[in-house]
């Protein structure tokens, strides 16, 4: 049903006008010409371009069409000669052929594609319109270009829906939840307006949660890294990064800059280095043996293309093997823009790594940053009184040197002693080389002592190999500062490795000796720190072959083991193995000399020993929650030294050719202006500059999808010349102009869109209607799509009364059939899913753990992406996999329950009836669907009550099922109607 | 156009062409129908177009061996090789080539000869690896293509490349595309079919394998499990039977229908919730075994009698393609053989060997194999070269994917022909290339489809299986 036509709104149906060339003439020549007469230069053929009007008038004259080659072509005869080629399989028909002609008739008009002209601020058609049937339609400019559209095409606009339709659309769309009963009484019993409806929607956290599920569809953001063992990675605090600028309404400008270089904003703080999250969140390579370099420029791809697709609408990825075919954006144009994003301190591969890969911002909640500064402080205090002791020791160290002064241990001469003290500079050429003179085997005991003050982990002494298989013996400290110690054949088939299992304290003095029986076993290795005997562990112990190797023995280097940055003094090696008295005499020969202050605080005086165990201890748990219990974000870093970007040939990377390019924007923008930044943050500033022709149209664009359905253009994903053109040119423009207006306002844009008079039209059709405009682009009636697949799951949790409200955190994991990944993973990344307990089965879906490569059953039946590239645009189908799990999934039987538990609470069928078909529907029952269902209620009251194990079997599904005795046959059979209410097309419609 | 409109409008078209004669249709409504899938006005479907190949075959069964099995000790057995044992890979071979960072730092790369014997089998001749008893006994009806080359090294990038045409995320696969380009044949199965062995390997699969990429969502295929819900959310739930069902089908039925308005999307979710409720009788009278006379289990061997192994999802695609499935695509693990080859690899044939040539016989004797294309092989093939310590007894053998073998048997696939060559290091094809490209285009060609023409538009390209590539391979036609 439409309104009938106004008389004072002119008409004009298309079709007899003057010939539009972006509408008509250039879609015609990018379908049959481009491929071989396009942009791209290396496709291109007879070194004719029909993208360029110069060249077009070559082949069309105007004013004449039977004069120009470009017609004359297209019906040609000979079969080489016709165009395009037959071998295309492509003909333009009569109808595009005779629009050609006109086109060339009236002149060959020429004009940039649409959407790379800048915005213009169209003209409000001043209407005066009669009151009755299109009151409201006056009031915003928005429903004044609608109307004018609409006019021009024939059309009329439809009613208004029912006040309580527009209010579940409204919330629906603005939040992803429908309304609960008690704010569809609220509104209406004329508690509220419409616009203090939409705005209390507009500041409520369920609104930013539903902007956000929206954003993560771009953003590709998922849980896992989406390659092969696809292991779990934590990228939440930057989802909730996005959850929290869409709630304090961030202006859209400021949420594009911070995403592209919050990294690089002077003064941007935490936040907008997380905000760069964004750029992290494609997928990671940890597949072992994968190529460094390949994965890297895809990464880098990915960010490219991803950026184009989210800010601009744009598709550039054609233009990394070649010149876009259709789009004027060469190969040349990619790499530059490819270039913003190739700066990035990262690997292309972290070979089976699990969790966060670098580079890694540590986000700890406010709980957690009170707790580090109050160890913090106590580390400065701590390390005062330690100080304080060490300065008052003098005393105590000269009553120790009257004790220990002449005790000389008595021992052989050992095979190499180098006093003094070795500075490690942390480089491989800052270590020092002590020749081939002492030689390690596996039969030959031996024990190794020297002082260290360690700055950083690394290698501590070695003579070893630098191949593959590491022969030889070392000791080092691994990352954690804990010591190793290797005595290597062959690695790791044939070796001892044995690991201390405390850490060593930066900065402190140890005396540490290594000692080796030549028992060829691990329990023949001994560790002393600072004269006490280290408690190892054995982790590689099978060695029977010589550890001799041509290497020197080595100072504070060691392939792989990373260059140690510190102080080591006295090296000594002894040829047997010395025992503890032995070892503990070395040291206090050292710290009994003059000199030796710090070496006797180190080991031998028991307050310092106390002070600095409790130094050590503090240290230790701030380390643990900066460990274990502070969340990372994988966030943006660049690089020092800067890297070169090359063209890759055919988008390999092995294949980098020509100059190095500087990073610039797309030549059809006119590249970035001259004194811009060429980085990201120049990018970032000339994304959201108001001179850019597509940043606002296309941040418009998606808001409208978000009610509509579908965009004012519908190609979200593509602005370019292929794509679809606006029906609503003018209003696209308007809004976007009225966007940058505004500061950028988002939640102005919905808050208009919301109480427009085009958004509030009915959406009920004829079939007639429908086929006219089956997507609804003239928006002649108001919008009707699916609920998204989060909304499916969350209005039944709604209306069950089971969702939980709580805002952020990591992903949680409600119900999945068991087993689905392990059938896939077969236990590798993470084994199996392990359902969440408690609320956690009830947040919503925005929170549903996202496993990249075995998706969440609900989000794949139900249209969402799989979260591996950037989605602009879900599809939306119509399948019985949908059925079945609406059908017989747990949720929604546990959510039928509990929707059947609260109807009972009204009194009387009826009652019950409307408020379960309220509760989902926002609207009570007609009689005649009364009818069906009180029919219904009563075949599965009889049913049950014949059959109470039925009963007892349906209402024991989930989590949160009643005791067995509870479950009587009046509440299945309740319980069958809520599931068919949740299963009406209606339901899951916003209509 | 969104997806969902312009696969609408396909449909549309698709009606309209059958209704219509084919010329007027094309001639005078193509304007924004771009992106019609031209092949897809073809057999199952009436009509075909002059431009378009004939149909050879109707349905796809693909075994595919992920992980990626030795060409050595199976289709690709260079006996001369034995003599050379521990013989360090001659540069002049390895042409500088890149090797994955698992072997590329290794010092040498010692010539490691299949373990096992090989034997010329059949009429046709074809040698095999002495593993293969069964598959070997069928050697005449199979083509064997020895000289298939990839791009990707790894396995992520290579399985999606061979599923998807494309190493990356995002593209459709195969069986999506066949089931967008042709359609379904029955009316109450999926039209697209996907079965993973159960098996304790580590290697992982991914959804994206069988993902719809870009097209719609309904095209993707539908992962039967073994086990009480072969498909997602089949059985009904607890306290509901089939009547009960049938009943609550019939009030939703009758409350959609109360509506006052037109909404063709309403009379469809309507029939989704009929073929749901069809799929609940047709998946299990599909996935029960019990009808099948004990001689036709014997063939498929033991490992038959235990739900999701590779031998029963043969049974069961056999099954399918009695009743029309499309595209049936099975998954079988654990052909990863880096290191203990000699032992690992023997499991896998195990597992395989009986299955897939007593698959191919079943299909034969119930006239099914004439229309229906088998593949059997994986993503890549594995080095001459051992990985790690080389002994008579034990070796390993790297990703190489420079050449591999596959078999296609059925389907207007040539019974009897070997085709293709690799050098005498099985590491560079000398003869007769073919690439992932050209097997889905030759795919594509037996279902009657012209892979140039096959096309879907996304983000304004019209994009095909085969990318820009892919060249028909007459070779290894009948």
């Amino acid at each position: 049903m439409t309104l009938a036509l106004l008389a004072l709104i002119p008409v004009h149906v298309g079709g007899d006008g003057p010939v539009d060339f972006g509408r008509d003439v250039l879609p015609i020549l990018s379908e049959y010409c481009f491929d071989c007469h396009g942009p791209d230069a290396a496709a291109r053929k007879g070194d004719l371009r029909l993208d360029v009007h110069d060249d077009v008038l070559f082949v069309a004259e105007p004013g004449a069409p039977e004069e120009s080659e470009l017609l004359a072509r297209l019906v040609h005869d000979d079969p080489e000669r016709v165009m395009p080629p037959p071998s295309t399989g492509k003909a333009p028909t009569a109808a595009e052929r005779e629009l050609l002609r006109r086109w060339i008739e009236e002149g060959v008009a020429w004009e940039g594609h649409w959407a790379f002209q800048p915005v213009q601020t169209p003209l409000i058609p001043a209407m005066s319109l009669p009151s009755g049937e299109l009151t409201g339609w006056d009031r915003d400019p928005l429903d004044l270009l609608v109307l004018h559209r609409l006019g021009q095409q024939g059309m009329a606009p439809s009613p208004p829906a029912e006040p309580a339709t527009w209010l579940r659309r409204v919330h629906l769309d603005l939040t992803g939840l429908p309304p609960t009963l008690e704010q569809l009484d609220a509104f209406l019993s004329g508690e509220l307006t419409d616009a203090e409806v939409v705005d209390g929607l507009l500041a409520s956290d369920a609104r930013a949660e539903h902007r956000t599920r929206e954003w993560l569809d771009l953003a590709r953001y998922a849980d896992t890294n989406g390659y092969q063992n696809d292991f779990r990675r934590d990228q939440w605090p930057w989802r909730d990064w996005v959850l929290g600028a869409f709630a304090a309404n961030m202006p859209y400008d400021r949420f594009v800059m911070e995403q592209v270089a919050g990294d690089l904003i002077e003064g941007g703080g935490r936040d907008a280095v997380l905000a760069t999250g964004f750029q992290r969140n494609h997928r990671t390579v940890t597949e072992g043996g994968s190529i460094d370099e390949e994965w890297r420029v895809e990464n880098v791809a990915d960010r490219a293309e991803t950026s184009a697709t989210a800010f601009l609408g744009l598709t550039v990825g054609c233009a990394r093997c070649h010149d876009h075919r259709y789009d004027p954006i060469s190969q040349v144009d990619y790499y530059r823009f490819f270039g913003f994003f190739d700066q990035v301190d990262e690997k292309g591969v972290y070979s089976e790594t699990r969790g966060n890969v670098p580079p890694l911002l540590r986000v700890p909640s406010p709980e957690q940053e009170g707790r580090m500064a109050a160890l913090k402080a106590r580390i400065v205090d701590e390390e005062a009184s330690l100080a304080a002791l060490a300065a008052a020791s003098a005393e105590r160290h000269a009553a120790f040197r009257a004790a220990n002064g002449d005790v000389i241990p008595d021992l052989p001469a050992p095979l190499l002693e180098r006093r003094g003290a070795d500075l490690l500079d942390g480089t491989r050429e800052g270590a020092e080389d002590l020749g081939d003179g002492v030689e390690f085997e596996q039969d030959r005991p031996f024990t190794v002592t020297l002082w260290l003050r360690p700055e950083s982990h690394g290698a501590v002494f070695c003579r070893m190999e630098d191949s593959d298989r590491y022969r030889g013996v070392d000791l080092v400290l691994l990352g954690d500062m804990r010591p190793a110690v290797h005595l290597i054949h062959q690695w790791t088939g044939n070796a001892i490795k044995v690991v201390g299992s405390d850490p060593l304290e930066k900065g402190a003095w140890h005396h540490i000796a290594v000692t080796y029986d030549g028992s060829r076993k691990a329990a023949g290795v001994t560790v002393h720190v600072n004269g006490t005997l280290a408690s190892l562990k054995a982790e590689v112990d099978r060695l029977d072959g010589t550890l001799t190797t041509d290497e020197p023995l080595r100072l504070g280097t060691r392939r792989y083991a990373g260059d140690l940055k510190g102080e080591l003094l006295d090296f000594r090696v002894d040829g047997h193995a010395l025992g503890e008295g032995a070892v503990l005499a070395l040291a206090r020969g050292r710290a009994a000399l003059e000199d030796g202050g710090p070496f006797y605080l180190a080991v031998f005086d028991e307050e310092a020993a106390r002070a600095r165990r409790r130094l050590a201890k503090t240290r230790s748990e701030l380390e643990r929650i900066e460990r274990d219990e502070v969340p990372t974000a994988m966030v943006l870093r660049d690089r020092e030294e800067p890297r070169e970007t090359r063209l890759l040939r055919r988008g390999q990377y092995d294949r980098p050719e020509g100059e190095p390019l500087t990073p610039d924007v797309p030549e059809l923008f006119g590249g970035l202006p001259d004194g811009a930044r060429r980085d990201r943050l120049g990018l970032a500033r000339w994304l959201v500059d108001p001179a850019n022709p597509l940043t606002a149209r296309v941040a418009v664009n998606r808001v409208w999808a978000s009610f509509f359905g579908r965009g004012l253009v519908a190609t979200a994903e593509d602005f370019g010349i292929r794509g679809a053109r606006p029906e609503h040119p003018a209003l696209l423009d308007h809004l976007a102009a009225e966007l940058v207006a505004s500061g950028w306002d988002l939640r102005a844009l919905e808050r208009r869109i919301a109480l427009s008079a085009t958004y509030r039209q009915s959406s009920d059709a004829s079939a007639a209607e429908r086929e006219q405009d089956p997507a609804n682009g003239w928006l002649a009636r108001g919008p009707r799509h699916r609920l998204d697949a989060e909304g499916v799951r969350d209005q039944a949790l709604l209306a069950a009364g089971l969702l939980v409200h709580k805002v952020g955190g990591p992903s949680v994991k409600p119900y999945q059939p068991a087993g689905l990944w392990k059938e896939l993973a077969g236990g590798a990344g993470q084994g199996a899913y392990l359902e969440s307990t408690g609320d956690d089965l009830f947040r919503r879906s925005l929170y549903t753990y996202r496993k990249r490569t075995v998706p969440h059953p609900q989000l794949t039946t139900f249209d969402a992406p799989g979260f591996e590239l950037c989605t602009a645009r879900r599809p939306s189908t119509n399948t019985p996999l949908q059925a079945l799990a609406l059908l017989n999934g747990p949720t929604y039987q546990e959510a039928s329950r509990h929707l059947a538990k609260r109807m009972l609470q009204a009194e009387g069928e009826e009652a019950r009836i409307t408020l379960g078909m309220r509760a989902v529907l926002s609207r009570g029952p007609t009689a005649a669907e009364l009818e069906v269902l009180k029919g219904a209620l009563a075949r599965y009251r009889r049913e049950f009550e014949a059959d109470s194990m039925a009963a007892v079997e349906l209402l024991g599904v989930g989590a949160t099922a009643a005791s067995p005795r509870t479950r009587t046959p009046e509440w299945a059979a309740y319980t069958m109607i809520a599931s068919t209410i949740l299963n009406l097309d209606e339901a899951i419609t916003q209509r | 156009m969104s997806s969902d409109e312009q696969d609408l409008r396909r449909s549309a078209a698709l009606g309209a062409a059958l209704r219509t004669n084919r010329r007027t249709f094309l001639g005078g409504g193509m304007a924004g129908l771009g992106a019609l899938a031209l092949g897809s006005l073809n057999p199952a479907l009436g009509g075909s177009p002059a431009s378009g190949p004939k149909a050879k075959a109707k349905r796809v069964i693909y075994l595919f061996q992920s992980g990626a099995p030795s060409q050595f000790e199976t289709l690709d057995p260079k006996p001369g090789l034995v003599d050379r044992f521990g013989v360090e890979l001659p540069e002049s071979v390895r042409q500088g080539q890149r090797l994955t960072t698992m072997t590329s730092g290794q010092s040498s790369f010692p010539i490691a000869p299949s373990k096992f014997g090989a034997t010329r089998r059949g009429e046709s001749g074809a040698l095999m690896g002495d593993l293969l008893t069964h598959t070997g006994a069928i050697a005449d009806k199979l083509c064997i293509v020895r000289s298939m080359v990839t791009d990707a090294i790894n396995h992520d990038p290579a399985i999606t490349f061979a599923q998807t045409g494309s190493q990356l995320a995002g593209r459709p696969s195969m069986g999506a595309w066949l089931s967008y380009g042709l359609g379904s044949m029955n009316e109450d199965l999926p039209t697209f079919v996907v079965m993973v062995s159960s098996s304790a390997t580590k290697q992982p699969l991914y959804a994206r394998l069988w993902g719809s990429g870009f097209l719609p969502t309904r095209h993707q295929g539908v992962k039967l499990r073994s086990g009480e819900d072969p498909v997602l959310y089949l059985a009904n739930a607890p306290g509901i039977d089939r009547e009960r069902r049938r009943a609550m089908l019939d009030d939703l039925r009758r409350l959609n229908g109360l509506r006052d308005d037109e909404d063709p999307e309403r009379d469809t979710r309507v029939e989704q919730y009929e073929l749901a409720f069809r799929m609940q009788a047709a998946v299990p009278d599909l996935t029960d075994i019990s009808d099948e006379p004990e001689s036709v289990l014997e063939r498929y061997g033991p490992d038959v009698r235990r739900p999701g192994s590779f031998a029963r999802n043969c049974l069961l695609a056999r099954r399918m393609a009695e009743r029309d499935v499309r595209f049936v695509q099975l998954f079988h693990m654990g052909w990863d053989h880096h290191g203990n080859l000699p032992k690992d690899l023997t499991k896998c044939v195990k597992d395989t060997d009986q299955p897939s040539a007593a698959l191919v016989q079943d299909l034969e004797e119930r006239g099914l194999l004439d229309d229906t294309i088998v593949v059997w092989g994986g993503e890549f093939g594995r080095t001459v070269y051992s990985q790690g310590e080389l002994t008579k007894e034990n070796y390993g053998r790297d990703h190489h994917p420079r050449c591999f073998s596959i078999w296609l048997a059925g389907g207007g696939f040539a019974p009897g022909v070997t085709h293709g060559e690799t050098c005498d290091h099985s590491y560079n094809v000398v003869r007769d290339p073919v690439s992932t490209h050209d097997l889905h285009a030759t795919l594509l060609h037996q279902l009657g489809l012209d892979h140039e023409r096959l096309t879907y538009r996304f983000q304004g390209r019209d994009f095909r299986l085969t990318d820009v590539h892919g060249e028909l391979v007459p070779g290894i036609l009948a």
